[in-house]
């Protein structure tokens, strides 16, 4: 029997009146009653949605190739924030620059035609090798 | 708050002026220590005049990185452990030639005797959004812990601080750290709190923090860990792939009572829009708990995995088939469903897709259970549970008073204003995040693991945690497929799981031995 199926004591089984509590020690909810409910709670009850989001449409939470997609698009952002002259490569220099600090370190095993400048491909290729030597 | 300065330097006096805590005054049993020991010097207070606010639109004109250093002793393990609090600010975004942007404020320990430059470091931050890190900071691994014995309905009075046998300062440096807009942490103009709420520009302000305090204390290589709870693990996973993206160095993310995927928790939403399968396994546990169970399990790990194959192979689909096509479910489906949760039978057949709030009102006859710690249960007219959660009730003033006093009396610590617990933020919280609504962040955790496959990941859930299931966080992680740095522990207790003194050594020592594996 593990003590976290233990019996109840009694103290569990007592209501707890004694605490009038009150917490106004800072903090801050001017939104109305349920804001202020809310600002009684540890935390604030998070994890917890405003009610303005809280019919908010869902969507398909990718797994397997969708999300090896969604990796690839999330690096695809990073890239063509990085590629301001939108010339299809990076220099070191440059992803250092914009602080894509990851490619800089690894530079040398993303261009590995040694041109000094690797573009989008080269990057997945090398992240797609690593991946399979693994 | 400004009369805590002297104590310190009385050490042996019994202050009287916090009359609700038991601190420097012997009465703990040797678990008091607070800092004027050792022959140490008591440190030095700041009395910071600023005045912080948590308001969307307040900015700091400037800010300035100062900080009160106490010296402090802690017996742990069969030794002594002289340690260092700060509490102070840095400046997120004044690394290198950058610009200030936002007053951080944090509280760090950091082991006197050990060499810094090598040793483990850990940032600690609560969620919300817009909770102050007081949560992890006075209930987790910190040095001082607050006296709460989970579940328990009455919090020990007046509210102790004791030394904190499981804390972590034995193994690596711990910085707590709050977001903007609560605690003590403000923007700096021209930015207001208001631009860095949303779930990008938080992690970001996040990842300046900890790159300005890394510079500072010379903690380049330090193996560095992130440990999140709650919203905390959503603003990690960001975080995670912005700080390996940026080349910083990032050994291992704690996830503690995750929300990874906003998308898939079903509490989070009005009922009825989404599968609350996830939650199945939990309401077992409780019922368990209870003892309402038939037959009643006997091993709490045995039985939880019965559960997730209980509601894999039967619940999970014939749900399915309820929501996708109104299909009934099977009369000896709900008599099983019964036996397994403790749920009435007439709850299950008025709503089989049961959300949490329906679980833990309508289980146990006239009362209602916690969210953050289900087997905190109390009569609906208690007063505990008017806030809709009574084990959120149960500890919210301790911690209050208890962050107060260690604030004032043991880091010497003051501002110019009152603490901020809980700020607004999640009124006008942007949660957007990669074109969705509402964020899912497996996909940056996966960047993260794509560009440094050694990464290593830590889940910690709680199996009476009703507001982020155990079973929907280890679903939510499966989608990273093959995860060979992902370890997952699942422990009896709540949302703050080192709440329970039976579970908060064994998380130490499964978090010891993750800090510690080889890269």
């Amino acid at each position: 029997m593990r003590s976290s199926l233990s019996t109840l004591s009694t103290a569990r089984r007592l209501a707890a009146l004694a605490l009038g509590l009150t917490a106004s020690f800072g903090v801050q909810a001017q939104a109305g009653a349920a804001d202020a409910a809310r600002a009684k709670l540890a935390q604030g009850g998070d994890p917890v949605l405003p009610a303005s989001v809280r019919k908010a449409p869902l969507h398909a939470s990718p797994s397997g190739a969708a999300l090896d997609a969604a990796v690839e698009a999330k690096l695809r952002a990073a890239f063509d924030a990085a590629d301001t002259t939108r010339s299809g490569t990076l220099s070191r220099d440059q992803a250092q620059r914009v602080g894509w600090g990851w490619v800089a370190a690894e530079f040398e095993r993303i261009d590995t035609r040694r041109s000094g400048r690797v573009s989008f491909d080269d990057i997945m290729r090398y992240l797609r090798s690593r991946a399979a030597s693994r | 708050m400004n009369a805590g300065f002297g104590i310190r330097a009385a050490p042996g006096a019994c202050v009287a002026t916090l009359a609700l805590l038991l601190l420097a005054c012997g009465g703990g049993g040797g678990g008091t220590t607070s800092g004027a020991t050792g022959g140490n010097p008591p440190g030095l207070g700041f009395a910071d005049a600023t005045v912080y606010s948590s308001a969307a639109d307040a900015a700091l004109p400037s800010a300035t990185e100062g900080a009160a250093v106490t010296r402090h002793t802690l017996e742990l393990g069969g030794r002594t452990i002289a340690y260092t609090a700060t509490a102070g600010h840095l400046s997120a975004g004044a690394s290198g030639s950058g610009t200030a942007q936002a007053s951080m404020f944090y509280v760090a320990y950091t082991a006197d005797a050990a060499a810094p430059a090598t040793r483990p470091l850990i940032f600690f931050y609560n969620g919300g959004p817009g909770s102050a890190t007081v949560w992890l900071h006075l209930g987790s691994f910190g040095p001082r812990r607050i006296v709460i014995g989970a579940p328990a309905t009455i919090v020990p009075q007046p509210v102790q601080l004791v030394d904190n046998a499981e804390s972590l300062i034995d193994t690596a440096d711990l910085v707590f750290v709050d977001a903007v807009g609560s605690g003590y942490s403000q923007a700096i103009a021209p930015a207001t709190n208001q631009s860095f709420w949303s779930v990008d520009a938080d992690a970001g302000v996040m990842r300046d923090f900890i790159r300005r305090y890394i510079e500072v204390n010379q903690r380049a290589a330090s193996p560095t860990f992130l440990f999140g709870e709650s919203y905390g693990t959503t603003r990690s996973a960001v975080l995670a792939n912005l700080m390996v993206s940026a080349g910083m160095r990032l050994d291992g993310v704690i996830l503690q009572s995750s929300v990874l995927d906003y998308n898939s928790n079903c509490g989070l939403f009005d009922p009825g829009q989404l599968s609350c399968a996830g939650y199945l396994p939990s309401y077992g546990l409780t019922g368990a708990w209870f003892q309402l169970l038939q037959p009643q399990p006997t091993d709490s790990d045995a039985y939880a995995q019965q559960m997730r194959d209980f509601s894999d192979q039967r619940y999970t689909p014939a749900l399915a088939a309820f929501l996708g096509a109104q299909t009934p479910p099977a009369a000896s489906l709900l008599d099983e469903l019964v036996g397994r949760t403790g749920a009435p039978r007439a709850v299950w057949s008025a709503r089989f897709n049961l959300d949490p709030t329906s679980y833990r009102g309508q289980t146990l006859a006239a009362q209602l259970m916690g969210r953050y710690d289900a087997r905190v249960a109390v009569p609906v007219t208690s007063p505990l549970a008017a806030g809709g959660d009574p084990s959120a009730s149960v500890i919210n003033a301790p911690f209050v008073t208890a962050q107060r006093a260690h604030l004032a009396n043991e880091l010497l610590y003051s501002a110019g204003s009152g603490y901020t617990m809980l700020s607004n933020a999640i009124a006008s919280w942007n949660f957007g995040h990669d074109g969705r609504t509402l964020p899912d962040t497996i996909p940056d955790l996966a960047t993260a693991l794509a560009q440094q496959p050694a990464l290593r990941v830590l889940s910690l859930a709680g199996y009476h945690d009703l507001a982020t299931p155990f079973r929907q966080t280890e679903l939510d992680l499966a989608r990273l497929g093959a995860a060979p740095t992902l370890r997952q522990r699942v422990y009896p207790g709540g949302h703050m799981i080192y709440l329970d003194d039976a579970s908060r050594p064994r998380m130490k020592a499964d978090l010891v031995a993750f800090i510690n594996a080889s890269p």
